[in-house]
């Protein structure tokens, strides 16, 4: 019997019937499932050796030490070093993320001259034209401590043509302390037993974290707030009070300090002015002012007299209440304090303003300083609102690009010196802000040099010791020689000087303000308005974007946090219209119980894209004054 | 430094709800470790990948009596009826039995979502995307650590490459010992997050598993999770047998 058609036809009927029982088709699908999810375009890690170094943060003032793990020589991994002698293990999450700073989306890429994109030579040539015939030139320094600051105020006394002040925000939060003794200070976290904060993000974001962290159990802390942020949630005491009446308290606190005798006379040439200012802010007023009890005020400044104790806040009021302390303040004295605020600068007298400046500041004040036909310079790595309204654009390397000097923290109790290691190249086209106004201002000196020069003069002191991350060891800088000195530092050391003098110095205690001035600027408690306040800008690194809930990064732009009390018939997600005197803005609201009633807050930078509009509302950085209307 | 011993164990988390504030530090160092990209455009709570969240939750209060709490949730490694592992048709989620850790064959999922749908904790994340960084930021990738590919769903594994590379380094050594933390809690600045083994007695975390305010997600549930949560305060306790927060209590 023959085989027939039929047969083909049934032998191919079973051959299918029978392969959906065998693996085939289904690894088929598998390995084309597989396929289709791995495309070229997928990144790859890169491969290479493995290698671990060591740099120093400058995002904030806190500089901690930072151990990174690179692949083939490209930092991949960061953590915090964990027996670092001034900022202990803690990295905060923009420092953990840090090293994808260079890649972030907001980074400035060319340099940019009246709004066109330029060469670095153009842009030079353009910034050197402006400069060369203006009659005043001021450097903004939004990093003060460094090198780079040491060659900004050198040229300035070399030429009165060129003024340096710092931008407003930077001196941390004994900024107040600084003006009225002339000493910048560090806290004694050491001694501390009573931490009393106005305002101060102590817990979320203020000083070296890891630092004050590990001693957190150590201290009482008491935040003076209006609303619940993080650290006033996790405070000890929480004194919610009306915005803008932390001054008013301040005095009220020093009131009862000095009338119950809870301190010694301090050392201050106005003490009968500042005692007769005190009788003019009795405490049942004060406290009316910040809407809470005066047996509370009282309570509070027993706490805060009792023990070592420091006050946080950057206002000269809370400043003074450290200087009645005397002693008993847990404040090391650190020397003479920084040259002049921005606030310090008179309106309208600048030619050319050249701000050295990465965090965001409102256009408005920079603006207010300059004359009619007076423009901005730019030296920044970070688009912002500055780089909108900037004649000229320089970029700059980012963290890890280039070598630069850190600071010692604004809250340590004695100096330090340590260096940003270059551990990738900079980008084309980008250079130094020091050495920008170096050439801008002819002065010959490099900022590779000023750091030579400083490294060397710490070496020739002798004084403090050098603590490599590498291995953990510490050396005096006279078991070293200055070569070897000089190489520690360079692969990511830090020197940590000796422990000051903490006798505390005299002071202003109305710092250079009459009684009236200073009386005034405490009593002007806005009442029943609508503030805008706008919470500090962190770095525009893109992983920070895992913070926020996605929807309000893409969908919203602006997202408005109000109190539910004081929404004005405004649901969550709902469109507003946010007005002030500098301008207008379309928030999204986002109902928030820990926001105090009556006020607005905006983040000035919020991640991914960091397109945020808030600081173009206010002009300067406390609270603004502001109305809320439904879109 | 958690050390774990190769002895049968299971590894696990205890987490002081009272010592969190919050700041995000551990979301930001999982996202990094794990090479998780950056939210894509368009994405949402529900769509971008954040296989560590720390939610915010309130004592329903109104100002200023209003009291936070927060919670960073992962994969809770249940041990019990592991709700993703039954339900897999790929065998693509497993427990591995040395460790307890509730593992995930990106390679194997078919991106069903069924084990999204299972789990109770809203733990699990399906990439929608394929995985993108800007230009440039694909080099700094974690070279221990694959990125996952469009179509799959991907979760918190206590730091796996970490392990399998603590695990290397003990061999090559000829030790017994396997020293290794996850990202999330070394980098805490707070030290909240605590790691180790739950089957050794003596461990920090199994003395502090068994303290009278220790307490477990949903554990009315019965899925015997390995990531233990402790708070002093009762509310905070209470909260954490109901459902998770709404999207606008949320956030990092």
């Amino acid at each position: 019997m023959g085989t027939v058609r039929r047969d083909f036809l049934k032998y191919a009927g079973g051959l299918s019937a029978g392969i959906v029982f065998t693996p085939v088709p289904w690894k088929v699908l598998d390995d084309l499932s597989i396929w289709t999810q791995n495309w070229s375009w997928i990144p790859r890690p890169l491969r290479g050796e493995i290698t671990a170094k060591f740099t120093n943060c400058t995002l904030c003032p806190a500089g901690c030490g930072v151990r990174v793990k690179c692949i083939a020589g490209q930092p991949y991994q960061l953590a915090g070093i964990a027996e670092h002698p001034v900022g202990r293990p803690a990295l905060c999450p923009a420092g953990l993320a840090a090293h994808q700073l260079p890649y972030a989306a907001a980074r400035v890429t060319q340099p940019i001259v009246d709004g066109k994109a330029a060469t670095l030579d153009e842009a030079l040539a353009a910034a050197d034209a402006k400069v060369r015939t203006a009659d005043s030139v001021l450097i903004l320094d939004g990093r003060p401590g460094r090198c780079a600051s040491g060659m900004y105020r050198r040229i300035a006394a070399a030429s009165p043509k060129w003024k340096v002040a710092v931008a407003p925000g930077c001196r941390g939060s004994l900024a107040g302390y600084a003006t009225l003794t002339g000493s910048s200070a560090g806290v004694d976290y050491e001694r501390v037993r009573t931490v009393l904060s106005f305002g101060a993000p102590v817990l979320h974001g203020w000083s070296t974290p890891g630092r004050l962290l590990a001693r957190r159990s150590e201290f009482r802390l008491i935040q003076v707030e209006p609303s619940q942020s993080r650290t006033a949630a996790f405070a000890d005491e929480w004194l919610p009070v009306r915005p803008g009446s932390e001054d008013a308290v301040a005095l009220a606190i020093a009131s009862i300090l000095v009338s119950e005798r809870l301190v010694p006379a301090p050392k201050a040439a106005d003490w009968e002015t500042y005692q007769s200012l005190l009788a003019r802010m009795p405490v049942e007023r004060a406290a009316g002012l910040a809407g809470v009890t005066a047996e509370r005020l009282a309570g509070v400044a027993k706490r805060f007299s009792a023990e070592p104790a420091v006050a946080l806040g950057e206002s000269t009021a809370v400043a003074g209440l450290n200087v009645l302390l005397g002693d008993r303040a847990a404040i090391v004295p650190r020397g003479q304090a920084e040259i002049a605020e921005l606030t310090a600068i008179p309106d309208g007298s600048v030619n050319v303003l050249i701000a050295d400046v990465s965090s965001a500041l409102p256009p408005a004040m920079l603006r207010r300083k300059l004359a009619p036909q007076g423009i901005l310079i730019s030296l920044t790595a970070w688009a912002s609102d500055l780089t909108d309204i900037a004649s000229v654009v320089i970029p700059v390397p980012a963290w890890l690009e280039a070598q630069e000097d850190v600071p010692g923290p604004v809250d340590a109790p004695s100096a330090s010196f340590s260096l940003a290691v270059a551990l990738i190249p900079s980008r084309p086209g980008t250079m130094a802000p020091a050495d920008v106004v170096a050439r801008l201002s002819g002065s010959g000196e490099t900022l590779d040099e000023a750091i030579a020069a400083r490294v060397a003069a710490i070496h020739q002191s002798g004084r403090g010791s050098l603590f490599r991350y590498s291995d953990g060891s510490s050396a005096r800088p006279a078991e070293l020689k200055e070569e070897a000195f000089a190489a520690a530092l360079a692969e990511g050391a830090c020197w940590v000087d000796e422990p000051q003098s903490s006798t505390a110095p005299a002071a202003h205690l109305l710092g250079g303000l009459t009684p009236e001035e200073f009386l005034a600027r405490a009593a002007s408690v806005p009442n029943g308005e609508t503030l805008l306040e706008v919470s500090a800008g962190m770095a525009p690194v893109p992983m920070l974007a895992k913070l926020y809930q996605e929807s309000d990064l893409y969908a919203r732009g602006d997202v408005a946090r109000i109190n539910p009390a004081t929404a004005r018939g405004c649901a969550d997600g709902a469109a507003v219209v946010l007005q002030t005197r500098c301008g207008t803005g379309k928030p999204v609201v986002r109902l928030d119980s820990t926001v105090a009633p009556g006020l607005v807050q905006i983040d000035a930078l919020p991640p991914g894209d960091g397109k945020g509009t808030a600081m173009r509302l206010c002009d300067d950085l406390t609270f603004s004054k502001a109305e809320l209307r439904r879109a | 430094m958690a050390t774990v011993t190769k002895q049968p164990k299971r590894l696990g988390m205890i987490i002081d709800v009272d010592r969190c504030y919050g700041c995000g530090a551990c979301m930001v160092a999982c996202a990094v470790e794990n090479n998780v990209p950056p939210p894509a455009s368009g994405s949402n709570e529900r769509t971008g990948i954040t296989p560590l969240r720390v939610y915010e939750a309130r004592n329903g209060k109104p100002f200023p009596e209003t009291q936070p709490a927060f919670f960073p949730v992962m994969c809770q490694q249940c041990g019990e009826h592991t709700p993703c592992v039954s339900v897999c048709p790929q065998l693509a989620v497993d427990v591995d039995p040395h460790t307890g850790v509730v593992g995930q064959v990106a390679e194997r999922c078919l991106g069903c979502r069924y084990c999204m749908a299972a789990c109770p904790y809203h733990a699990r994340y399906f990439n929608w995307w394929d995985p993108a960084w800007p230009a440039g930021m694909e080099r700094t990738l974690n070279p221990e650590v694959a990125p996952r590919m469009r179509g799959v769903v991907e979760k918190c594994s206590f730091c796996h490459g970490r392990y399998q590379a603590a695990q290397s380094k003990a061999a090559a050594n000829g030790s017994d010992a396997i020293e290794y933390v996850p990202a999330c809690a070394e980098a805490c600045p707070m030290g909240a997050i605590r790691f180790g083994d739950l089957a050794d007695p003596e461990s920090d975390v199994a003395k502090a598993a068994k303290g009278p305010n220790a307490f477990r997600l949903l554990e009315g549930i019965g899925t015997d999770t390995a990531v233990y949560y402790t708070s002093k305060r009762p509310w905070v306790r209470e909260m954490a047998g109901k459902r998770m927060p709404g999207r606008s209590e949320a956030h990092g």
